[in-house]
Formats: structure tokens, C-alpha cells, sequence
């Protein structure tokens, strides 16, 4: 890219593609994925990570498979990208990715087989550990139906298999198509967008991974950065790009208020309700904290 | 172009060629065209000054100052008459204006201090009306100021006011005594006298300092002369008196009672100090006729207490006598003694009873109420006051009096009435040092004499005189050379004593320090034993003696420190650390929290207790530089322990007027209670004066302002600052680093201040330091300030590389894992 040199960086700072180099523990998504971490470690069955758009799921998920040695775990990441598969695609996916390696066509010996597979890999000491992505996308009772004969498998006191869902908002709606699975989701965890000191460490972060060798923001368009993008990740990443791109078009040293202005016009985030996402509250913490003990008695 | 834009544009082009006459021209034309342009005004008045044009950079910055203090604008109309000060320091007016500036700004302290310049400044040029007008301002702005008041009586005194001067002398006094600062009274009377020199109030307070301030023997001469004089003075006699006790001559003292008792027979105090006076000096007999005449009048004014006490040290000391014997048992009878009666009367064959006394007929017929209120009395205050009521002398203020051996032996081979003779003598205004026999007869000792014989002369009475006229006249035979003597024995008393008294008589006015190094409590019960050996040494010798009375001055000191525990405190202090191990961060907490209440001395205990035991603690000493800022010290506090009895010992620079000084002190002593208000307006004087290039007094404003938590850490950045660009580097780093000690400083405000350390240590040349700050600056924001690029080009300098990121990247290959659906 063109601008890379003008700004003196090694490589794309606010590229949307995942990259590991670029993560960014904040404090919402360390929590996150030590809770997650928890519910596996601790075999608790079914977790579900939900957030809006472009909040970070898909980074979690993936810096969570990198976070799981094979050692210790035989984990997977299924990415849905499409709507209305069936259960016997997924069941057979599934026994895939964990290891079995002729799957039966017939579903009953595919499910024997998994067992047999799953009781490997607990004999091994390890454990099972299958990410789904993008999981609002199972929108039927059958699928839903499907991963609670999964999560059923298990020996006398102990979950085989462990299995967490990242998804939007919506992926609880696919959860109550089968209320019995509903309750069996043991650890919640809602990615909010960030607040503003975050984005400003975030876009800092990302620049400093890139090299840059100044920040290249004006300091008042960090703020305005984070109101345009409601502090989403994805949103944030896209506007700096476009906000860099421009300011090496005009030939100007850093972004300033003018170049910011004229980039959320084209992206058309102008519009958009520049309402700051409400603060994240305690009250949030300990109604998630009330919905995981009030699924851990249901056990 | 406007025309004024062209102007300066031109006058722009000239400074940068260094053509600072064109550039006054362009400035000129600026100013004509637009005279309401302050900021082009002071630029033409600097560049006068640079260009040495005196008296038109004087008028520019007049003009530009009037222009702000019409306009509200006090801080910066200061600003700008310090610069013509810095100028013209010639300029009275200008010194007037900005004291009146200061003080509508509430910043009393610099006013005082422009007054102070005019006082010094008409002092120089003779003008003593002028001075003096101005020490009146002086004394309204801050009445509360000593210096100020004794300086302001002084110069009246100068000039010939002899009214005001002795009225305004009056005032310091009158404060002075309030406070009982004696050794500023003395100073006070020394400094007046030479106006006032037969003043008897003047004297008789110089005397009664002397006797409070450790020369005893001085001020005894002095109210003697006073007394010369006018032998009624009845506040001399008083004084006199108390002199007397300090030296341990309870002889003179008792004498000197006895001359206001002869006035005044009914006074019980008096009569009370006289016995006391007896009873120290050894003489028994004496004190027996004496309590036992007064005895009745000291029931009934509720003196029993007093009176016990007195019979059961004669009861020590004359074991058979049994008047002693009589009176105590009534007296144990009242007070429901029950036990000691027993004691008494198993211990003595003494009288079946007591009642053909006259005492106890006496008490018998006492209102039973008195009496139930007498031995109410006593019970309550037994226990808790045994011995005090005795020292309750009629001079208020007594110093503790050696407390005498109960069971030394009495000293009846003393000459008793010795000192008495030699008073006499001078009272009398006689130059001979002869002896005259017939002095005994005089006046009162012959009175005494005639007292002691009309009572109950006993043989030991008898001969006791014989040997005092005796003794006596060997000794005025022995005065050539009785130094000698002397020395050895209070050689030899401090190289036994146990307590090391490291003593520096000076040799004439001079002060004595005492540094006291005690062990143990037993050793105190030495000091006091020293101190009757020392007595003793001293009774057989002159009294004019100063520096035997001096010795033993210093031991009363010793005794002086009642308070065992003081000591032991002391101890904590001369060797904390070494044994025990200290727990720094725990300590450092404790002096954090002393701090915080403004408890520096507590703090600063603790952080010399810290470095004993760490001597490079780095918090500590920051904490102890800061503590030294707070109380106004200018240099950082030495991390020597001090000595922590010269503190409580009286410090001669304490007790001195210094109007120098009162400038500096009137500005710290206000500091620990600034007010908000006040710390703002340092605060931006300081920085008025900083954007007028005034560092140094910048600097000084910003050392006040910080004096109250509002400004602390502006003022404490801003004053770094301000020593970076005097180039004093170290100084502002130290200012920087007592700013991040600061409690409660929020992360952006360090990130700051270390960043402004790294940016100081690369102006220094400390490149491995500079970066350093910065690395720790960027570890929380990369791009704070463009740290990123300042590591960078240090790194380059210093040839290190950089470090890569590379911690963030997780273990990959988890690529197969990932399947798409
Ligand atoms: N913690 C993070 N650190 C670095 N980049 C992040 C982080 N969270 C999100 N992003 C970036 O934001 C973009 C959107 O994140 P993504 O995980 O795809 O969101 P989602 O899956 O929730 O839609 C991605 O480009 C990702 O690089
Ligand atoms: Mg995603």
C-alpha cells in the first residue's frame, strides 16, 4: 500500500483481516476469554460468547484455538457461512474435526463412532473443545436438538465433549428453539463495544504493531473515531484506514479533524446516531453472573 | 497587508537578522498607530532594554503596567514593575507600587518583603522619616510579626521618638512574655537599653532573662544594682529571689524573701517560699520556727498539703525533734494518715499524745466542715501530687528545683549566712571586699539572728553561728584561688558520672550546649545525685563564680527533662535500625500518612529511621526533600540524624531578632495554612513573572504556591521548568520527582512528569537515562508525546536495537483446524 511509506509503517495497521499480531487484550475481551477458558477447563459443556457485529467473536475464537496446546486439547473451529445445513452435515463435521476418520454415513454408527473417539481423547488426558462461529446461523430446533445429544455424551460424571458458540445476539434465539439446551448453557459472556480510552490504547496499539514511528491522529479525532464507530472494533479499523488513506492523499502528515470528517461522509457514518453506547454497568455484570448460577443449579 | 501587519512582519524580519534598532523603529510606528497595543508595548519596552535604552524601556513598561493594574490585571502589572525593578532598582516608586499591587492581591508576604527593600533602601540614604512611615505600613499589614515590631521600635527609638519607641517596646514585651521567650527578651532589652539606659522595667526584665536564659548570676547582679537603686522593688526582690534558687543559693534566697515578707508578713506564698527556701538551704531549725509560727495560718488557708510535706522532710532531717514529732502526728491525725501515725508513734517513744500542743487545740476547734474538706482534700490529692505544692513558688514560671537527697546528711559545717553577708554588701553599696565583723549585726541578718535567738536557741543554733562567722572569714581569706579547686572536683564528677555531659562553657555570655546522651533511668537518679555532690562543691565556693554556677546549670538541666520516657524516646531515635529489621514499605506508608496530616517532624523521624537502615532508600529521601519543601527549608534536609536534644536545648539563632530575616519568615510561617486563595495567586504571579523571564522569582512564587494542595504539582512542574531553563538540571529533576511522589497523582500527570525528566536528561546528555523515561512512558501510551519517535532516535544514538513485538502472535497452525460449513 501506498500510504505505508509516507507514514513510515511496516504493514497495514487497521487491516480487517484477522491477525494474530494485532490482537489487543482489552479488558472486555481478556475477561471474556477467561471465562470461556474456565467453562472447558473446568468441563462445564456449553458457553456461548455473543456481541454485535464486528465486536471481536471471530478474533476471540480463533486467539482461543491458538490458546488451547494440542497437548491438552483436540479442539476445532467450525465457521457456519451458511443457513439451513443439515444435522447429519454437522454431526459428521464435527466427528471429522475431532478425529474420526472414516465417519459412517449412517447416523447411529457415526454417533458410536464419536463416542468411541470422544473416550479416546479422554483417555489421552485431553479434551474435546469444538468453537462454533458465527452460530446464530443454526436457526433450527433440529440443529439445536442435535448439540444436546452431543453435549450428552459422557461417561459417568463427565461432559466428553465441550462446545462454545460465538454468534450474534440472535444465537440465543436459536438456543430457545430447544429450551432443555437453553438451560444448559453453564458460562455467558456479552461483548459491548469498547469505551473511548479503550479505542484510543486500541488505535495506538495497532499503529505501534505496524511501526509507526509517531501516532498519526490528531488527538481531538480520537474521540470522534470512537463516537462514529460506537467504539466497535471493525467500525474504528475501517474509518482509520479510510481516515489514513486520505490524509496521504491530501499530503498531510497525520489525520486531522477535516480528513476524519470528510471519511465518515463517503462511509456515510454521518448519519448514524452519534450516541455514546450506554456505559457497560454493574448491573449488566451481575445479571450475567445471576444467569450462569441460576444454569449452574439447574444441573 | 494592514499597515500595522506590515510592521510586523517588518519588525519580525529585523529581530530574526539580530537589528534590534530597526526593529524599535518598527515597534514604534506600531505603537503610534495603535498606542492601545499592550502586547507590541512590552515587546518595545524589551527591546529598549536590550538596546540599553533605560529610561524609554522604563517608560514603555509603565505605561504597560498601568494599563494592566487599571485593567484588574494585578498579577501581570506585577510582573512587569518587577522587570523595572530589575532595571531601575534605584526607583522608589516602583518598590511603593508593587507592595500596594501585592498587597491587593492578598499576597502580604511580598509586599513585606518590597517594604522591606524601601526600609533598607531609605536606611542606606538616611531617611529615617521615610523608613519609619513604612515600618508603620509594615506593622498594619501584618501586625502579628515580631521583627517587624521590634524593628519599627527601633528606628522610632533611632530617631529620637523615645514615646513611641518605649510604647512599641512595650507591646513586643508584653508578647514576648505571653510566649515566655525569654531569650528574645533579652535580646529585646539589650537591644533598647542603650536608649533607655537607666530604664528599671527595661532592666529588671533583662535581669529576670538573664536568670531564665542560663546566666543566673548576671541578672542577680544586675537586680542587685536595680535594687542599689531602689532596695523596695518589690518585682526585683521577686526576681532576685527565683535568681537565687536557679543557683542553688537558698541562703540569698531565703534573705531576699525575708525583705518581702518584712512588707508584706501575711503573705503565705511568700512565707510558703521562704520555708522552702530554709528547707533547700538546710537550715532546719529554722524552717521549724518558722512553720511552726505559720502553721495555723497554713491550716487554714487549705495548706496542708504543704505542710505535711514540709514536717516529713523535717522529720528526715531532725529525727528527735520532737516539735517535728508533735506537729506531724496532729497533722497524720487530720488527714486520716492512719498508717504513718502508726509508723511515727512505733518508731519513737514519742509523747503519749499530742493534744497539749497548741496546733491541735487548734485544729479540734476547726469547723467540721473545713475539716472534712481539709481531708477530702488530701485524700484526693495525695496520691497524684506528692511533692509539687512545695515548689509552688510566688515567682510564676519557677524551673524545677533540684530536688534535695531526703537522706543526705545536713551540712552543718557550712557557713550559711555567708552569701547573705556579701549581698549585703553590695545592697549596701559597700566597695570593700573586707570582712567586717560587725556586718553580722547589720540590718537583716541582724534581724534574723535576733529572730533565730528570741525563739528556741538549741546548742547546734549556737555553735552553728560561731562556725558560720568562722568559716567565713577563711574563706574571704581563700577567695585568690579557689578556681582550682573547683575544676578538680567537677573533673572528677564527670569522668565518673555515668551520664556523659559533654559541656561548652563559653566564656563569657555565650550559651551552653548540653547533649545529653542517657542510658537508663538509673543514670538519671545519677545526674541527680551529681547535682547535690555539685551543690555541695559549690556552697563552699564564691558565687560570683560563673563558671562553677554554669556546671552546675547544666546538670539542673539535665533534671530539667522530668519525663523519663522523653529520654527513652530519645534512645529510639540514637540507634533504631541495626538489631531490628525495618519494614520500609510499612514505614514508608506511616511517614506517607504523616505527611498527609501535616505531621513533618513525625514523618521526618521516620524516614531518617528508614535511611539508618537503608541508606539509599530512594523514597525516603524524596519524602524527606519534600518534607523540607513543605516547611519551607530551602535546601533539601540533610539526611544526617539530628541530635535530638540540641532541639529542646534553647537555640541562640532562635532567640534573635533578625529583621533580615523577616521577610523569609513571614512568607514560610503563613505557609502551612495558606489559603487556597493565596496559593492560586502565587501560583500565577509565578507565572507571570515566568512568561516575563523572570525565572528566579518565578521560582520563588511557584515554592509558595505549592504550600496548598490546589497548585502543589503545577507549581512544582512549572518550577521544574523554570530550572531547566536556568539549566540547573539537577534541581528540576529533583522538583520533577517530589511531583510524582506526590500522593494521589493521576497516571496522565505521571506519564508527564516522566516524560519531562526524559526530555531534562537528554538536554543533560544522560542519553541511557533519557531513554530509559521514555521507555517507561510508552509502555503506557506509545505515541504519548511522540515518545515512540524520542526512543527511536535515542536508541539509534546509543546503537541499541529495537525490540519487536513479536510476544503477541499466538502459536499458529491451528489453520486445519478451522473448517467452514
Ligand atoms: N481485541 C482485538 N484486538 C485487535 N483487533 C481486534 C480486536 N477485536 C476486534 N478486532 C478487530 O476488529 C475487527 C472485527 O473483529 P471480528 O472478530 O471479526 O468481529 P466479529 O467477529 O465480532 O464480527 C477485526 O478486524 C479485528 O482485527
Ligand atoms: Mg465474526
Amino acid at each position: 500500500m501506498s500510504y505505508l511509506e509516507q507514514f513510515g509503517l511496516e504493514r497495514e495497521p487497521f487491516s480487517n483481516a484477522p491477525d494474530a499480531r494485532f490482537y489487543y487484550d482489552t479488558e472486555q475481551h481478556s475477561q471474556a476469554l477467561l471465562r470461556l477458558m474456565y467453562a472447558i477447563d473446568s468441563n462445564k459443556g456449553l458457553a456461548v460468547l455473543i456481541g454485535g457485529v464486528g465486536t471481536g467473536k471471530t478474533t476471540l475464537a480463533r486467539r482461543m484455538l491458538e490458546n488451547l496446546p494440542e497437548e491438552k486439547y483436540e479442539s476445532s473451529l467450525l465457521v457456519m457461512v451458511h443457513s439451513g445445513i443439515t444435522q447429519e452435515w454437522i454431526l459428521t463435521r464435527i466427528a471429522m474435526q475431532l478425529g474420526v476418520e472414516a465417519p459412517a454415513m449412517d447416523r447411529l454408527t457415526l454417533l458410536k463412532q464419536l463416542y468411541d473417539r470422544l473416550l479416546d481423547i479422554e483417555e489421552s488426558g485431553r479434551r474435546a473443545v469444538v468453537l462454533i462461529d458465527e452460530a446464530q446461523m443454526l436457526e433450527s430446533r433440529e440443529l439445536m436438538e442435535e448439540f444436546r445429544g452431543l453435549l450428552n455424551l459422557e461417561i459417568p460424571g463427565k461432559k466428553l465433549l465441550n462446545i462454545i458458540f460465538f454468534g450474534l445476539p440472535e444465537v440465543e434465539d436459536c438456543l430457545r428453539l430447544d429450551e432443555p439446551l437453553a438451560q444448559r448453557v453453564a458460562v455467558k459472556y456479552h461483548l459491548k463495544s469498547m469505551p473511548v480510552e479503550t479505542t484510543e490504547a486500541y488505535i495506538k496499539h495497532r499503529l505501534r504493531v505496524a511501526k509507526a514511528p509517531r501516532m498519526l491522529f490528531d488527538a481531538d479525532t480520537v474521540p470522534a473515531i470512537h463516537r462514529y464507530a460506537g467504539g466497535v472494533p471493525r467500525l474504528i479499523n475501517t474509518i482509520c484506514d479510510n481516515c489514513l488513506f486520505e490524509a496521504y492523499l491530501r499530503k498531510l502528515p497525520r489525520v486531522n479533524a477535516q480528513v476524519l470528517n470528510s471519511v465518515v461522509g463517503d462511509l456515510g457514518l454521518l448519519q448514524r446516531p452519534v450516541v455514546e453506547p450506554p456505559p457497560r454497568s454493574e448491573a449488566d455484570d451481575l445479571a450475567e453472573i445471576e444467569s450462569m448460577l441460576d444454569s449452574l443449579e439447574q444441573k | 497587508m494592514s499597515n500595522k501587519a506590515k510592521l510586523l512582519a517588518s519588525a519580525q524580519k529585523n529581530l530574526q537578522k539580530g537589528q534590534v534598532a530597526k526593529a524599535i523603529r518598527d515597534f514604534q510606528k506600531i505603537v503610534e498607530i495603535d498606542p492601545k497595543d499592550i502586547r507590541s508595548r512590552q515587546k518595545l519596552a524589551e527591546l529598549y532594554s536590550r538596546a540599553h535604552q533605560l529610561d524609554n524601556a522604563l517608560e514603555e513598561y509603565e505605561a504597560v503596567a498601568r494599563y494592566y493594574s487599571e485593567n484588574g490585571f494585578y498579577l501581570k502589572a506585577i510582573a512587569v514593575y518587577k522587570q523595572m525593578q530589575k532595571l531601575d532598582e534605584s526607583q522608589v516608586k516602583i518598590y511603593h507600587r508593587l507592595a500596594e499591587l501585592n498587597e491587593k492581591q492578598g499576597l502580604i508576604g511580598n509586599a513585606l518583603a518590597e517594604y522591606r527593600s524601601l526600609v533598607a533602601h531609605y536606611e542606606q540614604h538616611q531617611m529615617a522619616a521615610e523608613a519609619i512611615s513604612v515600618l508603620q505600613k509594615m506593622k498594619e499589614l501584618e501586625p502579628e510579626n515580631l521583627n517587624v515590631l521590634v524593628k519599627y521600635a527601633e528606628s522610632c527609638a533611632c530617631s529620637g521618638m523615645r514615646d513611641k519607641a518605649r510604647e512599641e517596646f512595650q507591646e513586643v514585651l508584653q508578647r514576648l512574655l505571653e510566649k515566655d521567650d525569654y531569650g528574645k527578651i533579652l535580646n529585646l532589652c539589650n537591644m533598647f537599653l542603650p536608649f533607655f539606659p537607666e530604664d528599671p522595667e527595661i532592666l529588671l526584665h533583662k535581669g529576670d532573662a538573664l536568670i531564665r536564659t542560663g546566666q543566673p548570676e548576671a541578672g542577680i547582679a544586675l537586680l542587685k544594682q536595680l535594687l542599689a537603686n531602689d532596695s523596695e522593688a518589690e518585682q526585683a526582690l521577686r526576681c532576685l529571689a527565683h535568681g537565687y534558687r536557679v543557683v542553688a543559693d537558698y541562703d540569698s534566697e531565703r534573705l531576699t524573701f525575708q525583705r518581702l515578707l518584712d512588707r508584706n508578713g501575711d503573705d503565705l506564698d511568700l512565707r510558703q517560699a521562704l520555708i522552702q527556701a530554709c528547707l533547700d538551704g538546710r537550715d532546719y531549725e529554722r524552717a521549724l520556727d518558722e512553720l511552726e509560727e505559720w502553721k495555723d495560718a497554713f491550716f487554714e488557708s487549705d495548706r496542708i498539703r504543704v505542710l505535711k510535706a514540709c514536717y516529713e522532710t523535717l522529720r528526715e532531717e531532725l529525727p528527735q525533734n520532737e516539735r517535728v514529732i508533735k506537729t506531724l502526728h496532729a497533722i497524720y491525725e487530720i488527714s486520716g494518715d492512719g498508717d504513718k501515725l502508726f509508723d511515727l508513734m512505733s518508731s519513737n517513744n514519742e509523747p503519749a499524745s499530742a493534744s497539749d500542743d497548741g496546733l491541735v487545740e487548734d485544729l479540734e476547734t476547726l469547723d467540721d466542715d473545713l475539716l472534712t474538706d481539709v481531708v477530702g482534700d488530701l485524700e484526693s490529692i495525695e496520691d497524684s501530687v506528692p511533692e509539687e505544692s512545695l515548689r509552688e513558688g510566688p515567682v510564676e514560671g519557677d524551673e524545677p528545683v533540684p530536688a534535695v537527697e531526703e537522706n543526705e546528711p545536713p551540712s552543718s559545717e557550712l557557713p550559711a549566712d555567708e552569701v547573705p553577708l556579701e549581698f549585703l554588701e553590695e545592697v549596701a553599696g559597700s566597695d570593700s571586699g573586707e570582712p567586717e565583723p560587725d556586718l553580722v549585726s547589720s540590718s537583716v541578718v541582724a534581724g534574723d539572728a535576733a529572730a533565730v535567738m528570741d525563739e528556741e536557741p538549741g546548742r547546734e543554733e549556737a555553735s552553728a553561728v560561731e562556725v558560720e562567722v568562722e568559716l567565713e572569714l577563711e574563706l574571704e581569706f581563700d577567695d585568690e584561688s579557689p578556681v582550682s579547686e573547683t575544676a578538680d572536683d567537677s573533673d572528677s564528677v564527670s569522668a565518673d558520672a555515668v551520664v556523659d555531659t559533654a559541656t561548652t562553657v563559653a566564656a563569657e555570655s555565650e550559651s551552653t550546649r548540653t547533649e545529653i546522651v542517657a542510658t537508663s533511668e538509673q543514670d538519671l537518679e545519677a545526674v541527680a545525685e551529681e547535682v547535690v555532690e555539685l551543690e555541695e562543691v559549690e556552697e563552699v565556693e564564691e558565687v560570683e563564680d560563673i563558671e562553677d554556677i554554669e556546671d552546675i546549670e547544666e546538670v539542673e538541666d539535665i533534671e530539667d527533662i522530668e519525663d523519663i520516657e522523653d529520654i527513652e524516646d530519645i534512645e529510639d531515635i540514637e540507634e533504631p535500625a541495626a538489631e531490628t529489621v525495618v519494614d520500609i514499605p510499612a514505614r514508608l506508608e506511616e511517614a506517607g500518612f504523616y505527611m498527609q496530616q501535616g505531621l513533618f517532624a513525625e514523618a521526618e523521624r521516620v524516614c531518617r529511621e528508614i535511611l539508618d537502615f537503608d541508606a539509599v532508600c530512594v523514597e525516603a529521601r524524596d519524602l524527606l526533600a519534600e518534607i523540607a519543601v513543605r516547611q519551607g527549608k530551602t535546601a533539601p534536609a540533610s539526611t544526617r540524624p539530628e541530635e535530638p536534644v540540641a532541639e529542646s536545648l534553647p537555640d541562640e539563632d532562635e532567640s534573635a531578632f533578625d529583621w533580615d530575616d523577616a521577610f523569609r519568615r513571614t512568607q514560610y510561617e503563613g505557609a502551612a495554612d495558606m489559603l487556597p486563595e493565596d496559593a492560586e495567586s502565587h501560583y500565577n504571579l509565578g507565572i507571570a513573572y515566568k512568561e516575563m523571564g523572570l525565572l528566579e522569582d518565578a521560582i520563588k512564587e511557584f515554592d509558595l504556591a505549592m504550600n496548598h494542595p490546589v497548585r502543589r504539582l503545577d507549581s512544582l512542574s512549572l518550577k521544574a521548568l523554570c530550572l531547566v531553563e536556568t539549566g540547573d538540571f539537577d534541581a528540576a529533576e529533583e522538583a520533577f520527582r517530589l511531583a510524582l511522589a506526590y500522593p494521589g497523582i493521576c497516571p496522565d500527570e505521571r506519564l508527564n512528569l516522566t516524560f519531562e525528566i526524559g526530555q531534562l536528561k537528554e538536554r543533560a546528555g544522560m542519553a541511557e537515562e533519557a531513554l530509559e523515561c521514555f521507555l517507561k512512558v510508552a509502555e503506557s501510551d506509545h505515541f504519548y508525546r511522540e515518545v515512540g519517535v524520542r526512543i527511536k532516535q535515542l536508541r539509534a544514538r546509543l546503537g541499541i536495537a529495537e525490540n519487536d513485538l513479536t510476544g503477541n502472535v499466538g502459536t499458529a497452525g491451528n489453520r486445519k483446524k478451522v473448517t467452514y460449513l
